[in-house]
This record gives C-alpha cells, sequence and structure tokens, in this order.
C-alpha cells in the first residue's frame, strides 16, 4: 500500500575529492549523478557549454556570494563518461579551506552527497563502462582508499576523539538495550525510565556531540581566522577604527552618514592569531538601493561573527540591539563609545571609549580582543581540533539530528529507529555496531527469562 | 517382514513444528509427500512452553498464517488466553500471544495432518538417509523399508546426540521418554558437517491441585484479542488465567547451596546455553543483587492438572527443586510432576544451507528447525515452511522460494542463521530487524500472502479473503489521497493548522501531529464506511510515515544489492585481484547475491566491488 510514501529513486548525484590528500598543488572535486550540471551552476553560475572542454571559471559561494577560487571546469557528458553519467570536474587549488567550502555548498544540495568508498567504480560497473581487466586494476586503489580512510579514523581514534566517540558508542549502545529491553521483554518486569529521564540521558550525549560540532567550528576558526566585525549606526567612525586598527587606510571616511556600502574585509595576524577583520555598513533603514544591499551585508556579517565589535559615539545613547540578529552562544561581543575625544564623563562600566581621532582607549580595546582570541583559540586546542574532515562533520550532524528527532518522539519504537539511526552513523567512524553489541549489553544488564 | 519400496516427491523426517509445517507446505504446494515420525501421537507436540507467540515470535506466526500455513490456525484453535504484548506501544512491536492447550493442540494439528491431500503419515523410525552422488534420494527406516523421493527434509529436533541432565545423572535421549535417533546422528555426522553443541533448559512441571493460589497475583486475557491467523473470527475455547508469584531469598539461599550439584555448575555441561532464558541457577548468581525473580504459573491445558511454572527452569537434584520450589509463595506444599532438566545437543552449523534450507554438500536434503540452532515453535516453524516449499520445488528445475531480510522475520530469521551460524540457541527478537516499523504483525498478509499466490502455497479461501481485504485497503488509501480540503476549510471545523493555502488530502491531515481519523469522520463521512483493520493500516501509515519513507529507501538499496545473483559454478579464485584471504571467506560462505557477500564479515569493498563486476561480466556473457 504506502500510499504515504514518496518516490524514491536511487540516483543520488555523489562527489569526493579525488586527487591525493590536501594540501596539494591541485586538486579534483569529482561529480557525478544527475544533478551535477545543477552543481556547476550553483558552483559556477552557467552550466558548462560544451562536453569535455576545459573552461576557466571562479567558483563562487551561493549562499554569500564570496569568490572562493578561480579553476578549472570539465564537463564529461552522459553516457561516454567514466561512470557513464553526467560528470562534473572542479580542478581547484587543493587548499584545505577551498575543498570544505566546496563540499560545505555541494551537501546543501538536495539528494547530493559525498560518494561512499569505491561508488565511482561501481557506478561504472553497473553501467557497463568497464571490463573486467580495468575493474582488476581498480580494486587495489579502492581497497588503498578505503585503508587510507580506516587509517585516518584510526588515527582519529588515538587522539581525544577516540575517546570520545568511544564514550558516545558506549553510551548510545547502553540507552539503546535499555529500550530494546523493555521492548523484548515486556514481561520479564523490565521497568523503562521515564520519557523524561531517557531524554535527560540523551541531552548528556548530545552535549558530547554538540562539543564535537562546536569544536570543528573551531578548527575552521584556526584555519580560516576568526571574524571579527565593526558594527553600528553610520557615521560612529566604524571606518576610522578599522583603519586605527589595522594601521592603514583600507577604509574610506566621511562626515557623510552612510560612507561604506560593501563589506571592507581585512586579513591579518592580532597577537598571533589568524583573524578576518570586517568594515560594515552604518546600520539604518536605508532608502538608497546600494546601501540597503550593503545594510543587508553587515547583518549576514553579524550572523557570521565570532567576534562583535558594537560601536556607538555620544550622540547616541543606545548601541544596536543584537537580540534581534539572532546570533549564536559562540558569539563575544565587545561594545565601545567612539569620539570620546568629544566628552568629559564616562560614567558606563560596561563600555570601553575610545577615540579614533586620538587613539585613545585602543590599548584597552586590544586587550579585551586578546582575551578573547586566546579563549577561543585555547577552547578549541584543549579539547581536540581534530574532526576537520567535511565528512566526519556530516556524521555527527547526521547522529546530532537523530538525538534532537529522539527527544520529540513520543512512541518508544520511534526513539529505538532515532538511536539506532544515530549508532549506524556513528559506525562509519568507529566500525560496525550490529545487533550483536546491543544484544550483549542488553543479556547483561537485564535478567531476562521468563 | 518383506522389503517395500515407494517414491514420493518429498520426504519430511520428524512431527515436530518443523516437520508440521514442512510436510504440510510441501502438500499445499503439490508434492506428493511423506511424513514420517515414530509416533503419531506426538505429532504438534508442545514440549517447552505452553505458548505461542510474543514479540518477535508472534511476528514469525502471523507471517507463517500469512503464508498459508498452520500455526496461527491450530494454536488459535487450542488458545485458553489472548494476551498481546507490547499492547500499549506502537504497532511495530506488539506481539500477539496465546496460552494454548496442549491436547487441543495435539490434536487439532494431527487431524489437519491426516485429512491433508498429497501427505500420507508412516510412523516409523529413520536409520538411513539415501544418499547417492551427494544426493538424497530418500531413507531407510528401521524395519528395513526403503522409501525413496526426489528430496528429504529432516526436521529432528534435538535428537541429534541429546543428553538430559538432572542433577548428577545423566539420561541419552532426546527429550524426557522419547530415544535420541543416533544411528542417523552418525550418518549424519559422517558427511563432515561441522557440528555444533548447544544446551537448553526445561522447568519442573508442577500439579495445579497442590498449588495455593489465593494469595497470588492473578493474570487476565485480554478482553478484546488479536488472533494469531488473519483467518480465525473468534475465540474457540473457555478462556483461563495465569498466576504469578516470585522467588524469595530462601530459595535463592538454597539454589546456592547445591549450586555444586546443578548440571550447568558441576562440569558436565559446557556448552553454550542462550542468554535471554537462564536457568534459575544462573540468574540467582549472575544478578546476584536482585533478591526475586518472577515466577508465571501457566496451565498446560483446560482439563490438565499441570502447571508449567515459566522462570524456573533448572538442572538441580530433584530433591533440591521441590526443596526451593516449597519456599515460593503458594507452592509451600507443590508436587513436582515431572523434574526439570538441562539437555544437551548437537546443531547443524547453519552456515552450511542455503537460503532454501537446502544444505550445500548434499544436494535435495534440507535441514529445518531446532537442529539449526534454533529454539522456540515459532522460528521452527517458519523454517519448516520454507524447507517444505523448496523441497517440493525440487522436482522442478531452478525454482525456489526464498523470502529476504527485507519482506519478513523468516528472511531475517534464515538469513542470520546461514550468514552468521549461531553460538546460543538462535530467537527472534525485532531488534534483529533492520526495517522493524515495516515488518509488522498487522501487514504480514500484505507483505507475504501476494508472495505465496505467486508461489502456489495459497488456499482459494485464504486468496479469496486476502483479495477482498486488500481491495477495501487500497479504497481507503485511494479515497484518502483523493480527497483534499483547504486548511482554511479545514480550520472551519475547529483545528488550528498552518494557512498555506496548498490543498491537503486525508493523508497529508493524518501525518500532522494530533490529527486522527475519529477527527475526520464528520468531514468525510464515507470513511466511517470502512472496516477497522483499513483505518487501522491508514494510520500507522500515518505516524510512521517519515521513517518509513528512510526504511524503503534502505531496502531499495538492499534489493539492488540482492537482486545480483552469483552464479552457483562461481570459481571465486578466477576474480582477478583478490586476496586469498578474501577468496577463503567467498568459498566458505557461497553467498548466494552480491548482498549477502556484504554481510560477511571482513569482505573488503575492493573485494565486493571485483566479485561485482565479474558476476555482470558473466551475467552478461551468458545472455549470448
Ligand atoms: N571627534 C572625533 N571624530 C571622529 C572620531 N572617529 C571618527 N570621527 C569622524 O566621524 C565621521 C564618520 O567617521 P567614519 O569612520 O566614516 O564613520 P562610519 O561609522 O564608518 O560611518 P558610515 O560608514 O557612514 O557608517 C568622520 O568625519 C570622522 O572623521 C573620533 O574618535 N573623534
Ligand atoms: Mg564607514
Amino acid at each position: 500500500m504506502g500510499s504515504f510514501l514518496k518516490n524514491f529513486g536511487n540516483n543520488s548525484t555523489i562527489f569526493a575529492f579525488s586527487s591525493g590528500s590536501v594540501p596539494s598543488g591541485v586538486g579534483i572535486i569529482r561529480i557525478s549523478g544527475p544533478l551535477s550540471l545543477k552543481c556547476a551552476k550553483i558552483i559556477t553560475g552557467d552550466e558548462p557549454k560544451k562536453p569535455r572542454i576545459v573552461e576557466l571559471k571562479n567558483f563562487v559561494n551561493p549562499n554569500t556570494n564570496d569568490y572562493i577560487d578561480r579553476g578549472l571546469m570539465i564537463w564529461f557528458n552522459k553516457p561516454n563518461s567514466f561512470t557513464g553519467e553526467d560528470i562534473i570536474e572542479f580542478h581547484t587549488h587543493g587548499s584545505m579551506a577551498v575543498v570544505d567550502l566546496l563540499y560545505e555548498i555541494l551537501l546543501s544540495i538536495d539528494n547530493v552527497r559525498i560518494a561512499e568508498p569505491g561508488e565511482f567504480t561501481r557506478r561504472s560497473f553497473e553501467n557497463n563502462k568497464l571490463n573486467l581487466e580495468q575493474v582488476e586494476g581498480l580494486v587495489d586503489v579502492i581497497n588503498a582508499e578505503t585503508k587510507i580512510q580506516l587509517d585516518h579514523a584510526n588515527k582519529l581514534l588515538l587522539g581525544n576523539l577516540g575517546e570520545l566517540t568511544e564514550n558516545l558508542r558506549v553510551k548510545l549502545l547502553a540507552l539503546l538495550s535499555e529500550i530494546e529491553a523493555a521492548i523484548e521483554f515486556e514481561d520479564d518486569g523490565i521497568v523503562l525510565d521515564t520519557f523524561k529521564n531517557l531524554n535527560l540521558k540523551i541531552d548528556s550525549i548530545s552535549e558530547i556531540i554538540n562539543d564535537i560540532l562546536v569544536n570543528y567550528q573551531n578548527s575552521q576558526i584556526i584555519r580560516d581566522g576568526l571574524i571579527i566585525s565593526i558594527i553600528g549606526p553610520p557615521n560612529v567612525g566604524k571606518s576610522s577604527i578599522i583603519n586605527r586598527l589595522t594601521n592603514s587606510d583600507v577604509s574610506i571616511i566621511t562626515n557623510i552618514p552612510g560612507t561604506t556600502r560593501d563589506i571592507v574585509e581585512v586579513k591579518l595576524k592580532l597577537f598571533g592569531y589568524p583573524v578576518l577583520l570586517r568594515d560594515t555598513a552604518g546600520l539604518r533603514h536605508a532608502q538608497d538601493v546600494v546601501e540597503k544591499i550593503g545594510v543587508e551585508k553587515s547583518i549576514e556579517s553579524i550572523k557570521q561573527s565570532d567576534l562583535i565589535i558594537s560601536v556607538t559615539d555620544n550622540e547616541l545613547d543606545l548601541p544596536i540591539d543584537l537580540n534581534t540578529y539572532n546570533i549564536t552562544d559562540n558569539t563575544s561581543i565587545i561594545e565601545v563609545q567612539n569620539k570620546s575625544d568629544l566628552i568629559r564623563d564616562f560614567n558606563k562600566n560596561d563600555i570601553i571609549y575610545i577615540s579614533a581621532k586620538t587613539n585613545f582607549g585602543f590599548e584597552k580595546l586590544l586587550s579585551h580582543i586578546k582575551i578573547i582570541l586566546e579563549s577561543k583559540f585555547n577552547q578549541t586546542k584543549n579539547k581536540m581540533y581534530l574532526i576537520s574532515r567535511k565528512r566526519h562533520h556530516e556524521i555527527f550532524q547526521e547522529i546530532s539530528n537523530s538525538l534532537i528527532s529522539f527527544k520529540k518522539q513520543t512512541e518508544l519504537e520511534l526513539k529505538a529507529e532515532d538511536l539506532r539511526f544515530g549508532i549506524q552513523s556513528l559506525g562509519k567512524i568507529t566500525g560496525r555496531v550490529d545487533v550483536e553489541d546491543m544484544l550483549d549489553k542488553l543479556f547483561n544488564e537485564f535478567c531476562i527469562g521468563k | 517382514m518383506s522389503k517395500r519400496k515407494i517414491n514420493y516427491d518429498v520426504i519430511v523426517i520428524g512431527g515436530g513444528h518443523a516437520g508440521c509445517e514442512a510436510a504440510h507446505a510441501s502438500a499445499r504446494r503439490g508434492a506428493s509427500t511423506c511424513l514420517i515420525t515414530h509416533s503419531i501421537k506426538t505429532i504438534g507436540l508442545m514440549s517447552c512452553n505452553p505458548a505461542f507467540g510474543g514479540v518477535g515470535k508472534g511476528h514469525l506466526i502471523r507471517e507463517i498464517d500469512a503464508l498459508d500455513g498452520l500455526m496461527g490456525i491450530v494454536s488459535d484453535f487450542a488458545a485458553i488466553q489472548y494476551r498481546e504484548l507490547n499492547r500499549s506501544r506502537g504497532p511495530a512491536v506488539r506481539g500477539p500471544r496465546v496460552q494454548a492447550d496442549r491436547e487441543i493442540y495435539k490434536a487439532k494439528m494431527q487431524n489437519i495432518l491426516l485429512n491433508t491431500s498429497n501427505l500420507e503419515i508412516i510412523e516409523g523410525s529413520v536409520i538411513n538417509l539415501i544418499i547417492k552422488n551427494n544426493c538424497a534420494n530418500g531413507v531407510i527406516l528401521n524395519n528395513g523399508n526403503e522409501i525413496f523421493s526426489t528430496s528429504v527434509v529432516l526436521t529432528t529436533g534435538t535428537f541429534l546426540s541429546g543428553i538430559i541432565h538432572i542433577g548428577n545423572k545423566k539420561v541419552v535421549g532426546g527429550r524426557v521418554g522419547e530415544k535420541s535417533e543416533t544411528e542417523l546422528s552418525k550418518q549424519i555426522k559422517n558427511f563432515d558437517f561441522i557440528i555444533g553443541r548447544l544446551k537448553t533448559g526445561t522447568p519442573p512441571r508442577l500439579l495445579s491441585k497442590s498449588i495455593n493460589y489465593s494469595n497470588l497475583d492473578k493474570q487476565e486475557g485480554d478482553i478484546s484479542p488479536k488472533f494469531m491467523s488473519f483467518l480465525t473470527t473468534k475465540t474457540q475455547n473457555p478462556q483461563i488465567s495465569c498466576y504469578l508469584t516470585r522467588t524469595n531469598i530462601n530459595t535463592h539461599h538454597i539454589i546456592n547451596n547445591n549450586i555444586h550439584n546443578s548440571a550447568i555448575y558441576n562440569g558436565n555441561i559446557n556448552s553454550s546455553g542462550p542468554r535471554y532464558c537462564p536457568s534459575i541457577e544462573d540468574k540467582v548468581n549472575r544478578f546476584a543483587h536482585k533478591d526475586n525473580h518472577q515466577v508465571f504459573l501457566e496451565p498446560e491445558g483446560l482439563n490438565s492438572n499441570i502447571i508449567y511454572p515459566n522462570g524456573i527452569s533448572t538442572s538441580l537434584p530433584q530433591d533440591v527443586q521441590e526443596k526451593f520450589i516449597r519456599t515460593i509463595p503458594g507452592l509451600e506444599d507443590c508436587k513436582i510432576t515431572q523434574p526439570g532438566y538441562a539437555i544437551e545437543y548437537d546443531f547443524i552449523d547453519p552456515t552450511q544451507l542455503k537460503s532454501t534450507l537446502e544444505t550445500k554438500k548434499i544436494k535435495s536434503l534440507f535441514f529445518a528447525g531446532q537442529i539449526n540452532g534454533t529454539t522456540g515453535y515459532e522460528e521452527a516453524g517458519a523454517q519448516g515452511l520454507i524447507a517444505g516449499v523448496n523441497a517440493a520445488l525440487k522436482s522442478y528445475k531452478n525454482k525456489s522460494f526464498i523470502i529476504d531480510r527485507s519482506q519478513a522475520y523468516i528472511g531475517v530469521l534464515i538469513d542470520d542463521l546461514i550468514m552468521a551460524g549461531v553460538s546460543e540457541p538462535y530467537r527472534m527478537f525485532t531488534s534483529r530487524s533492520e526495517y522493524r516499523l515495516l515488518l509488522r504483525t498487522d501487514n504480514a498478509d500484505d507483505r507475504l500472502t501476494d508472495i505465496g499466490i505467486r508461489n502456489s502455497i495459497i488456499s482459494k479461501n485464504r486468496i479469496s479473503l486476502w483479495k477482498k481485504k486488500k481491495q477495501i485497503i487500497n479504497d481507503l488509501f485511494d479515497f484518502s489521497n483523493n480527497n483534499t480540503i483547504t486548511p482554511n476549510q479545514f480550520n472551519k471545523y475547529g483545528f488550528s493548522i498552518k494557512l498555506n493555502g496548498k490543498h491537503k488530502s486525508i493523508c497529508d491531515l493524518l501525518s500532522l501531529p494530533n490529527i486522527n481519523v475519529d477527527q475526520l469522520y464528520n468531514i468525510w463521512p464515507k470513511l466511517a464506511e470502512f472496516p477497522k483493520y483499513a483505518i487501522e493500516q491508514l494510520e500507522i501509515s500515518a505516524i510512521y510515515s517519515g521513517y518509513l519513507d528512510r526504511q524503503l529507501n534502505d531496502i531499495e538499496r538492499f534489493r539492488k544489492d540482492e537482486s545480483l545473483l552469483i552464479p552457483e559454478d562461481i570459481s571465486y579464485s578466477r576474480i582477478g585481484g583478490i586476496s586469498n584471504e578474501m577468496i577463503e571467506k567467498l568459498e566458505l560462505n557461497k553467498p548466494r547475491t552480491l548482498g549477502a557477500a556484504s554481510r560477511i564479515k571482513g569482505i573488503t569493498p575492493g573485494c565486493l566491488t571485483a566479485l561485482f563486476s565479474h558476476v555482470k561480466n558473466s551475467n552478461h556473457i551468458s545472455k549470448f
């Protein structure tokens, strides 16, 4: 019957980084499947014009319009390609950051996923693209590929992450066996914890996973730099501040409100830490089309920031209310009041008084920034900064989603289903967890035997 | 005595639960079938607890029933108490269960089998299989008679080298009062089958009159029973109650003081027993912190004086059994009619079987039931049915009847057995299935009856009932997909769903939280015309909808791999690029499909890829 159920085709589009490991000179991301051309359009703005022609393209993040890299794109049309499907190859500069960004963009497209080991080869067999001799040569490659992935996983397991995932596995299994015992052996008088308590147990597991996910973000910070945005109403002196901080004239300064209209970004090292410092358009209800876009970008930047420097001046009593932009808990805020050379009483405690004109207060501001930078980077280092692989991030995200769903469920067997799915995801890192593991745990913990 | 020579399509040896289903299924499939048993009177004997079904096991019975097997109908016929387990939980994990009257069950089973066309029953003892060119052709009875057949199904339970332990006493035999078939087991061992040893136990039986029930908790059956068979429409016997009592520290004290006399602890038994059904000695030892254990007092029948105390299987000496039992409330003056015992027995390592349950070593020889390392009537019956149909199909070229993991627990059972083997008596749990939400007791007919019809094993009566039912359910789903309403209109009936202007079907509405069919009758009065079972299907699809999508998706991947058949005559060493270790694993397991190969422990993706392309290639060539 199943009339509720959608139709499924097993024709998802797959992709993988396919030339050694990064960082390397050139990296190739290969995409195969019905959506490859769409992927090309999303990343380069255009579908390729002709098959088998090398095109030089700008790769752009469609969500932020940020430029990612300039590289080559080639389309191998179906059915003449290696897999027999449409294949797109992006040849990038192979830096970790570029590859990760492309992964992120591709993963955000529905029905596009990372390829399993050997999946490209398998698709080519399915479409009769390879003969037996060719396959035999490839078997070694696939086994090696898998080995590299396993070695990598093992390397992770030796570090802190290993301890965490093992901890996670044990906890998830314990919870699952508790639930399964209640399902399978109702008559054995097994008293199941209340749903409230089960959810509390899940919370403690979710905490571990959130740590991992937050640390993933932090490890991105280490690679790409921490984003600091200078924001505030027009004309309070934001551009003057970034020029002071960078000791340069990167941003235009006038006394006309609404001068800065696009994000001005400077990459620099502050106290030895990589930082992306951004000057933004003053926040106000803009009439001008260009300024309007600028304001939107400022808001976007607020959301991406790890640290926000929120600026006012003496003509304004109140800083921008950041609550309206739903920033994450992980974002720090420093409030400053500029143009302090024009006033006398410095009576607010939670604000740093500065003057971009006289350089007054910058020492204090910098020491505050230093404290925040240190805490962010150390937090990352202390725990683990190891899950830098998109693949692992994706898996932990999957587990996290299962646990969220677990908490919402009111039927026990659906809670079990969510847990089973989460454990299955974890198995992609730690190796397969099967029914026997759960049953072992179950029979050790519970006296079953009506 | 003069030698007789007789010919059948199929011979089934053994009249236990596997044998009954095998013989009936084979006859149903149109094969002339011969069931050989020591005694017709023991056919359908419930040798262990007087109950059928439960979580997982109930699933198996419904599946046997959906394929027109006997266990569902006969257990309904003998049911003296219905109690569905997990009644308060979701439909996927509910398990219909009955207490059954031993005498009624046996009599009904014998009656059905004696009146089955194509089926003859012979009383006798098989001492040898007739095997020619590695192919089973018949059997030799202890009276010297030879009976010939195209295939043979062996369902001899624990008869292979069975030893019974009561305390320090040992008795050779299958069960108490029955002979073990030593000749036959010798022959089987001579064929070099890999054999393992398992143990299981049973509790003492008690005299009902000697029990004082007045202070015990009464456990009554369900008021509205869920039947085991899709065909049953009403209860057939007066319904009884069970009672619940508990062991206590005094009980545990006696057991601990005598533990050295228990066959399990005195070194007499080394084989592995089930973890889920430990003896009372085990429970007291392993869970020392528990100061009591439940004992269910289950009547063995309407007119029976015997009580089966579920929960205290033991192999302590008889006098110790008596002592500890009398410490249990209600059992102070209790009389034991038959002591509990442990039994050790040989089983055939089931990885030597194909998914038809035919042995890989000897053609046309099938094994089914406890002999394959399983426990439980339901597990045995399920295997019997599959082996019986496949034995019948042996007369045809290239026909087989295989149920896979995505279709039924029967498929999970057989795949687990033949792929992973067993290390303890194998029992079904719902957690063994990857597709638990889809493989439910309520839809076993939807999953299997059409498959049964295609394989010609379903009776006319069931076919017409099922077709009607299916039509009605389909009509309801069509109705519910085609009838829509706008959120605006809908909210006029007192709901408050999101107003996005899009029309919503009945199905869409039901998958929203807190909306059920009852609330929709006044909008679509026609819904009330559909029977309860159809409405139930609609509701289940709704509550599981998101999850079912995922499982169907998984099944599709699974099927793709399962559809790639590996030819039986494949030579693994000719596949280039794979290591000797991989070749060995494949040789040992002889997987039938690529999917099965992927479930062999330690097989690498590279090896699978090579196997895959090799198979694709040879399939390709053989087409020309
Ligand atoms: N007295 C005084 N004037 C300042 C100070 N900082 C900036 N100004 C002046 O304030 C005016 C605005 O400075 P900007 O830096 O352009 O201000 P902004 O916040 O970037 O303005 P928008 O880009 O329009 O949002 C200029 O005329 C600056 O010279 C300060 O510390 N003291
Ligand atoms: Mg500015």
